[in-house]
């Protein structure tokens, strides 16, 4: 096939890495179509499409203020992230290759947290009207709540618990994410002009008809708020369900005596067995299908939980309860030699011939949750226990009606929610503008990746350590020195590129850049 | 799959034009649904990118009226302008000045307040200064403010027409690939001339004097829709700085500079025209420089000022980049690439003083359009379209999409992403470019017109045939190049019909050297006959005069 000759052309856009932060404002603008953004891996793998680089870079460089504006560009709930975000922008950073660890992109975002400047500006603009109601004030709701009230429109929130931050609030430990943290963000809503009833369950308080009737649109973003019952352990005293013991511990914390055994290989039995540690439990093991390497929990949480002495015993799956002995349960256990089958569904198999017997004074189970989705009374399409709906525009099969968070299919962490309460909340405002759902939404084109990065910019700083086994907060949050060390190891990797030597030389992007980073040069061929 | 949307008021291209018509759709009538399609990003996309330094024709109460700026059109157009089109724009000048000058557009002031009106035509005071760097970005903001709804990145494609009457378009995104339609009561057409038409005189195909993302759809699609099309034996030459293709001749010349030519003889003041400088420059006193190291230092501080802030911001690192300095130095000026415009030539759909094209629903504005009215026709024009479309659509019913109207052409838009032929299509458009230099940009004669019409059809052909997609976000170039190859035959076309040279060097027939305004004081209009889009009516349609 042939060539595009004036892709011989040298590139005339010269960015100054010193003060780029790879915010991609230049490609938007270019007319012609020439810029693209080389983007940095930490902006690409937020799924709010934040852009790491650029607070990251702006604490290097001291504009606080900058940088956490490119968080609220996003999102205003930086004190909800900052707390218990997973952040996939810290597993695929570049710096990994240089010393094995990522920036840790989140502590300073907690770094910005205590010191920002300002909080978000919650003044609605008059862009759009319509009347919302989102049903569910986790993450996912509180997010799509936000977007259209700053955009104008009228929302009303439905949250069945006394309190907004869903699981976050219910479930998350006060070691994780403080409970003025939560309030503080949660009460963004109301400074925004969401109205917020509390206590309203639908299906038992309201009917999704009725919201149908009341609202032009509705967003469903309910959770989940059931565990998934193992039937071996009906019936079992002594047994309980983490989301259960987590709630319960949050509300009316108690004292635990003895040994706790907690069945399961995530982040929430992680947290139920450092909970339990916390309460005073002698002895806490984690019992996990899986291997060490393969624990669906973060590498982080794990070496906590080590910190405060829980013991792990991977490769194990539940045989059957042994009932009561005194004030100890047993259970049998049995060689777990395959989690995932050949299709990488989860489908272990096990080593019957391979099994032990233990015992504790109390078993939590772990083992994961599932969706109350009674309410939808068979009006909208379900996959596996799951609202169905678009990938792109996030709507159910019921017209004006969307879905979002752990609701629906697909990863379960609260960016993730944050992401889809912001995708349904774009769909509801094209969809009160008369304008087509899905169209243009996809702008993966804009960016390259896979680039090749410097490895030697950066400092050679190691990775803060901020680990506090046993205190109040599990993670402390960086002195201002240790902040101005992590965010020096960035390698500011994003960059724009002229790339398809179509430059008219017209000068937007340069104009457009608020950081005054690029410069147009003059084509040699004219030069 | 297609998107479909629907709307009142759809408009092609957000440039000054389409920005205009957009805000004054939403002021006639708030209630009615605004769309704008626009290839780029409306806030620096079009022409001006984003500044002006001249406001070209205004009637400044005090100094000039339309009834006056009339006889200046006759003399700019030579004749080939219709007094009732022209009128209605320039009447409307001053009260465009005011609307924008309250929305921040900076009009400097003398020092007794008044607007400062510089002398460029030979009769009468029309051009008023302006010095807005920012001006494309007011627009686009106030334009989104009145409540317009925008789809960035989608190039319009094709208009659909059903019983006669526009009733939407087709837009194509040209960072995904998806097409949108949308549907609509009227349509306004402000998608620009071709500024890609013949080969840059600098060897880079961007480096055009006009804005190279203009590439003749307007003209393609209202074409196809069967309206009306003039001018298009226009074919103009600027010029402008050697090598970069920027303006500043005039800026500097009514700034006290004056131009010279290779004998370091003085251009006559008189002269200054572009058409006048080109035949000079043919003549071989070519080439020409603008001198202004006799000015003193404040005279040149304003010039720089302007050319390097508001006109083409990167005049100003080109001349340091080759460690030239107004002081010392003259700037060397020569033809840029041939290009088809509306907005300074009189290229375009034929409309009236309703911006009406001669195809109910269907408006146009800017270069799109045969008025040439610089950045003020553009703006008054958008917003008299808009008036019309508002009031045309007032009883209107929505017109239902149907699928079976644009089915061909979407499949086709599927064939041509998978197109795998040998030839790039920056190859291909280089090759279709130097072949338009070659044989329709003046001196024109019979023998090379012919020629243009028989590489015409076989560019045509080898489009469909060889072209490959190295890049896969090329798609949409091919459909730019295929609005290029209309617009050389439609420009072939009326070059031959009109056997007489006008316009200095933008027409001149060496087999027809004459000016001959006893038989051709018409408009050569050009309308589709038939199927194919390489068969034309041509009408000649005596100027009409008030």
């Amino acid at each position: 096939m042939g060539v595009n000759p004036i892709s011989a052309l040298s590139d005339n856009i010269r960015v100054d890495p010193e003060k780029c932060i790879g915010c991609g404002i230049c490609v938007d603008r270019c007319i012609l179509d020439n810029l693209r953004l080389q983007q940095a891996p930490c902006a690409h793998a937020c799924p709010l499409g934040i852009n790491a680089q650029g607070y990251v870079q702006l604490i290097h460089r001291g504009d606080l203020e900058g940088a956490v504006d490119q968080i609220y560009e996003k999102t205003p709930f930086v004190g909800l992230l900052s707390h218990i975000c997973n952040h996939p922008c810290e597993e695929t950073c570049n710096h990994c290759q240089k010393d094995g660890s990522g920036v840790s992109i989140r502590a300073l975002k907690r770094y910005l947290y205590e010191h920002a400047p300002k909080g978000p500006d919650c003044t609605p603009s008059n862009r759009a009207n319509g009347k919302c109601a989102i049903v569910g004030g986790g993450p996912a709701g509180m997010t799509a709540a936000w977007t259209l009230a700053k955009a104008g429109c009228d929302v009303t929130l439905y949250e069945a618990r006394g309190t907004l931050g869903g699981t976050l609030a219910q479930a998350v430990p006060a070691f994780r994410l403080p409970e003025k943290v939560v309030e503080q963000d949660c009460g963004l809503l109301a400074k925004a002009g969401v109205k917020v009833y509390t206590g309203i369950q639908i299906g038992r308080d309201l009917t999704l008809a009725q919201l149908r009737a009341d609202f032009d649109a509705v967003f469903l973003a309910t959770g989940t708020t059931l565990p998934i019952t193992l039937p071996l352990a009906q019936g079992q005293d002594r047994v309980e369900y983490a989301l259960d013991f987590l709630t319960r511990a949050k509300e009316t914390p108690a004292p635990i005596e003895g040994e706790v055994l907690v069945v399961g290989g995530g982040d929430v039995a992680i947290d139920a067995a450092m909970t339990a540690r916390r309460a005073g439990a002698s002895r806490v093991t984690i019992l996990s299908l899986e291997q060490m390497d393969q624990l669906p929990a973060s590498a982080e949480s794990v070496r906590e939980a080590q910190a405060e002495g829980i013991a792990f015993q991977p490769g194990w799956g539940i045989a059957s309860f042994a009932g009561q002995e005194g004030s100890r349960v047993g259970l049998e256990v049995k060689q777990c030699v395959r989690v995932f089958d050949e299709e990488g569904r989860f489908n272990p198999s096990y080593d019957d011939t391979i099994t032990r017997t233990l015992s504790a004074g109390k078993v939590i189970l772990a083992v994961g949750q599932q969706a109350q989705l009674d309410y939808l009374d068979g009006t909208i399409d379900q996959n596996r226990g799951r609202i169905q709906v678009d990938p792109i525009s996030l709507q159910t099969s019921l017209d004006r009606v969307f879905a979002g968070g752990d609701t629906i299919p697909g990863p379960n962490t609260a960016v993730h929610a944050m992401a889809d309460g912001a995708r349904a909340a774009e769909s509801i405002l094209r969809l009160f503008n008369g304008d087509d759902l899905t169209y243009g939404r996809d702008n993966s084109t804009a960016f390259l990746h896979d680039c090749p990065v410097d490895l030697t910019a950066g400092s050679d700083a190691k990775r803060v350590d901020l680990l506090v086994a046993g205190a109040d907060q599990v993670e402390r949050v960086m002195t201002q020195a240790e902040a101005e060390q992590e965010a020096s190891r960035c390698l500011n990797c994003g960059k724009p590129v002229g790339h398809r030597r179509t430059c008219w030389m017209c000068l937007p992007c340069e104009v457009a850049c608020p950081q005054e980073a690029l410069e147009v040069g003059i084509h040699y061929i004219m030069a | 799959m297609t998107h479909v949307i629907h709307s009142d008021v759809l408009i092609l291209g957000g440039g000054t034009a389409g920005t205009m018509a957009a805000i004054r759709a939403r002021e006639c009538c708030p209630s009615a649904k605004v769309v704008v399609f626009d290839k780029a990003d409306i806030m620096y996309s079009g022409s001006i990118a984003a500044g002006m330094d001249a406001f070209n024709v205004t009637a400044v109460p005090g100094f000039s009226t339309a009834e006056e700026y009339l006889e200046t059109a006759h003399g700019a157009c030579e004749e080939i302008v219709d007094d009732s089109q022209c009128y209605a724009w320039v009447s409307r000048t001053w009260e465009m000045v005011q609307k924008i000058e309250s929305w921040g557009v900076l009009f400097p002031k003398d020092k007794d307040g008044k607007n400062i009106v510089l002398d460029v035509a030979p009769k009468g005071k029309f051009c008023l200064a302006i010095l807005e760097p920012k001006l494309k970005k007011i627009l686009a903001d106030k334009a989104y403010e009145a409540g317009a709804t925008v789809y960035n990145r989608t190039m319009a494609l094709d208009l659909i027409k059903r019983d006669g009457r526009v009733i939407g378009a087709i837009g194509l995104n040209t960072r995904t690939g998806e097409t949108i339609v949308c549907m609509a009561k009227a349509v306004i057409l402000c998608a620009g001339g071709t500024a890609r038409f013949g080969e840059t005189t600098n060897g880079y195909p961007y480096g055009t004097f006009d804005f190279p993302g203009n590439t003749g759809e307007a003209y393609r699609m209202a074409y196809r829709a069967g309206a009306k099309l003039t001018g298009f034996e226009y074919t103009i030459v600027d010029y402008s700085v050697k090598d970069i293709n920027a303006a500043g001749l005039h800026i500097s010349c009514t700034r006290g500079a004056y131009v010279v030519d290779a004998f370091d003889r003085r251009v006559e003041e008189n002269a200054l025209s572009i058409s006048d400088l080109l035949s000079v420059h043919d003549a071989g006193r070519g080439p020409l420089r603008v001198r202004m190291q006799h000015l003193p230092e404040k005279n040149i501080r304003e010039i720089e000022e302007i050319l390097f802030t508001t006109e083409r911001p990167v005049q100003g690192r080109f001349f340091a980049n080759r460690g030239m300095d107004f002081r010392k130095d003259d700037i060397e000026q020569w033809p840029s690439e041939c290009f088809l415009c509306g907005g300074h030539g009189i290229t375009g759909v034929m409309v009236n003083g309703k911006a009406e094209s001669s195809v109910p629903g269907l408006y146009a504005a800017g270069d799109a359009a045969n008025v040439r009215g610089f950045l003020p026709g553009a703006l008054v024009m958008g917003g008299i379209a808009a008036e019309h479309a508002v009031s045309y659509i007032a009883d209107r019913e929505a017109p239902a999409y149907d699928e079976a109207l644009i089915a061909d052409r979407l499949a086709q838009i599927e064939r041509v992403k998978a197109m795998r032929g040998p030839v790039s299509i920056q190859e291909f458009e280089n090759k279709l470019r130097r072949t338009i230099t070659d044989y329709i940009a003046p001196p024109k004669n019979e023998y090379k017109l012919n020629r243009a019409l028989e590489e015409v059809l076989r560019f045509d052909h080898e489009l469909k045939t060889l072209v490959g997609m190295t890049d896969p976000e090329d798609f949409y170039k091919y459909f730019e190049v295929e609005s290029i190859i209309v617009s050389a035959f439609l420009s072939a076309e009326a070059s031959k019909a009109r056997k007489e040279s006008r316009w200095g060097r933008f027409h001149t027939r060496s087999d027809y050297p004459d000016r001959d305004d006893a038989n051709w004081k018409k408009h050569i209009i050009l309308e589709k006959k038939d199927e194919s889009d390489y068969a034309v009516n041509i009408i000649y349609q005596d100027v009409e005069r008030m």
